[in-house]
């Protein structure tokens, strides 16, 4: 009974076309209402205290940061530091999608937040240079992933938080896994426009070396604005949120003084970012419902006791958590999910001898999927808003699955060889 | 007559929802300033005890202030598997149907808003830090989502049609309070 009105509330309403957040928090309503007795008026209280949070005032505030970028002709200065680095790869600048989420992901600590600040400054120069729309979502979708696995991370701070674990020790687990998984991308981008060059136009001119070293001289800005947000987050100057908002400032004085911003597309700047902040966020609002009426019922503790009372062995248990996860993702953004999961589950996969910072980044990696896994898959939707649906949600989800593969291939490296999250905080710790 | 009142109602409308998402605008820009701010005070030995709670507060009442400017423009996250496979009657019926299970999950939501904003104000809730008074953040809630609901409404009685989804129109752009 509980899922049929899970499952069918959302395919009823969702398949209305009316916005999604409303569809997942009617669905969240009425389970309420049936299921934990009328208890409707928690809902108005989970979205009071989701959207009173210190973190997620990072997710606008780094919209905005890519919305400034956008405006001041740094996208077009990037694209062209970035293409005679890939003119005579296959993927060309789809490759550079990759490289700059990697980057962004080292400034922004969100998977949403590089998505949409990646995608807003990507999306319109790429589209406009011909390459194909569902591949450059998808790459920014599944390079958008980058930004939760490499530090700063939202996931690992809230994982480190909730389960007294090292956030040190945790950022520097997900560096290499991070760069693997962005490599694997890179890998894959080559291949499919190698055989198929008509997704992504091929520049067949010559690059010298000087000529690629010249054309990073155009970005040094970016560079700059990357460093004073990891500077100041390494250098204990300030918080990831904090970062945030000094990156904002800088670089509105940046793109002042060497790009193209005005005061007129500063205000347009910012207006745009509360719309998009807006229409991502009235998602997580309706997420937010459903998953206080999920939770509230302790339906996934209820699926993962019942796994942890089933005897299995070790890396069998693993691989229904992951599956489980997988399933819940498709219902749940990413870290509610896991702040919802992780009471039992941390438990369950430490007692079955499973290092916790390992845990920490498969599970990062996990929710990653989640990100990029429709309904509720918050890159996805980032990005049809920010395509103004040009490109759907489902197209997006489609163009998204190569991606998706990778970060489950990159579970099952994981899993056979752990020292590739446990390398580097060995080291450094 | 009729027809010239559906144009002021949809005038007046298309100025709240501008209005409301100048003032998120406003917010976000108010949370960078508050967070820059925050982290130059600590530096100077003088740390802003407010920021946590004031960001948190201009963060929800800056989401719900574009709330209407993005049902007014129709730029929600949506599945549009079916709507796009749709066409005239069915597309006509599924997009009613639509707005109907937008309007009954927003005045639901509403009818659990009003006691939990009558609990705030009969009893002056305030933040535990900063001891600011909480019922005027929490007002945006009710006001931003009626303000929805009207919006939803006139689209549905055909007062307002849907506006073009490949208009974007900026902050300096003048489309929003013209017809």
């Amino acid at each position: 009974m509980f899922w049929t009105t899970l499952i069918g509330g959302l395919v009823a309403t969702a398949g209305t076309g009316m916005a999604l957040g409303a569809a997942l928090g009617l669905t969240g309503l009425v389970i309420l209402h049936v299921f934990s007795n009328g208890a409707t008026s928690l809902a108005v209280d989970a979205i009071w205290n989701v959207f009173n949070s210190f973190t997620l005032s990072a997710v606008p505030v780094f919209i905005l940061l890519g919305e400034i970028l956008l405006r001041s002709g740094v996208s077009e200065r990037a694209y062209t530091a970035f293409s005679p680095l890939f003119r005579r790869v296959p993927g060309g600048l789809l490759h550079t999608n990759i490289a700059v989420c990697t980057l962004f992901g080292a400034v922004s600590g969100s998977s949403l937040s590089t998505a949409a600040a990646v995608g807003s400054v990507a999306y319109p120069e790429m589209t406009k240079r011909g390459y194909n729309k569902d591949m450059v979502v998808g790459s920014l979708a599944g390079g958008g992933t980058l930004g939760l696995l490499i530090p700063p991370s939202l996931s690992f701070l809230i994982y480190g938080a909730l389960t007294e674990t090292s956030i040190g020790r945790l950022f520097a687990a997900g560096i290499v896994p991070g760069l693997m998984v962005g490599s694997f991308f890179m890998a894959y981008l080559l291949v499919r426009c190698a055989r198929d060059p008509s997704l992504a136009p091929r520049d067949e001119s010559h690059a010298s070396l000087f000529e690629i070293i010249a054309g990073f001289r155009h970005i040094w800005p970016i560079l700059a604005l990357i460093a004073a947000v990891i500077g100041s987050i390494i250098g204990g100057l300030a918080t990831p949120t904090e970062s945030a908002g000094l990156g904002v400032i800088f670089a509105i004085l940046l793109t002042s003084i060497w790009g193209d911003l005005t005061f007129r597309k500063l205000l347009d700047a910012i207006y745009h970012s509360a719309l998009l902040f807006a229409s991502v966020g009235f998602l997580v609002l309706g997420a937010t419902i459903l998953a206080k009426s999920v939770s509230i019922l302790g339906v996934p503790q209820q699926i993962l006791e019942t796994v942890a009372e089933s005897g299995l062995g070790a890396y069998s248990v693993l691989l229904i958590v992951v599956l489980i996860y997988l399933l819940l993702g498709c219902f749940f953004d990413g870290l509610s999910l896991m702040i919802m999961t992780l009471p039992v589950v941390f438990p369950l996969l430490t007692g079955l001898g499973f290092d916790p910072i390992w845990i920490g980044v498969v599970i990062t990696i996990v929710i990653e999927i989640g990100q990029v896994t429709p309904p509720v898959g918050l890159n996805l939707s980032v990005l049809t808003a920010l395509t103004n649906n040009e490109v759907s949600l489902g197209r997006v989800a489609i163009a998204t699955v190569p991606y998706w593969l990778i970060h489950l291939f990159a579970i099952v490296l994981l899993s056979l060889f752990p020292i590739l999250a446990l390398f580097l905080p060995n080291l450094l710790f | 007559m009729a027809r010239s009142f559906g144009f002021l109602v949809a005038q007046v409308l298309r100025g709240l929802a501008f209005a409301c998402a100048i003032a998120g605008s406003l917010g976000i820009a108010a949370i960078v300033c508050i967070i820059s701010t925050s982290v130059v005070m600590r530096k100077l030995g003088t740390p802003l005890h407010v920021t946590e709670e004031v960001v948190g507060l201009l963060l929800s009442v800056s989401l719900l202030l574009a709330l209407p400017m993005i049902t007014l423009r129709a730029q929600h996250v949506r599945v549009a598997l079916l709507v796009n496979a749709a066409g005239g009657v069915w597309l006509r019926a599924l997009t009613v149907l639509g707005m109907l299970l937008s309007l009954i999950f927003f005045g639901w939501l509403m009818l659990e808003i009003i006691p939990w904003f009558e609990f705030a104000y009969d009893r002056n809730l305030k933040t535990q830090t900063s001891r600011l008074l909480l019922y005027p953040w929490m007002a945006v809630m009710p006001v931003t989502i009626v303000l929805t609901m009207a919006i939803l409404l006139a689209r549905l009685v055909g007062i307002l049609p849907e506006e073009k989804e490949d208009a974007r129109p900026g902050f300096t752009d003048q489309s929003e309070t013209m017809t």
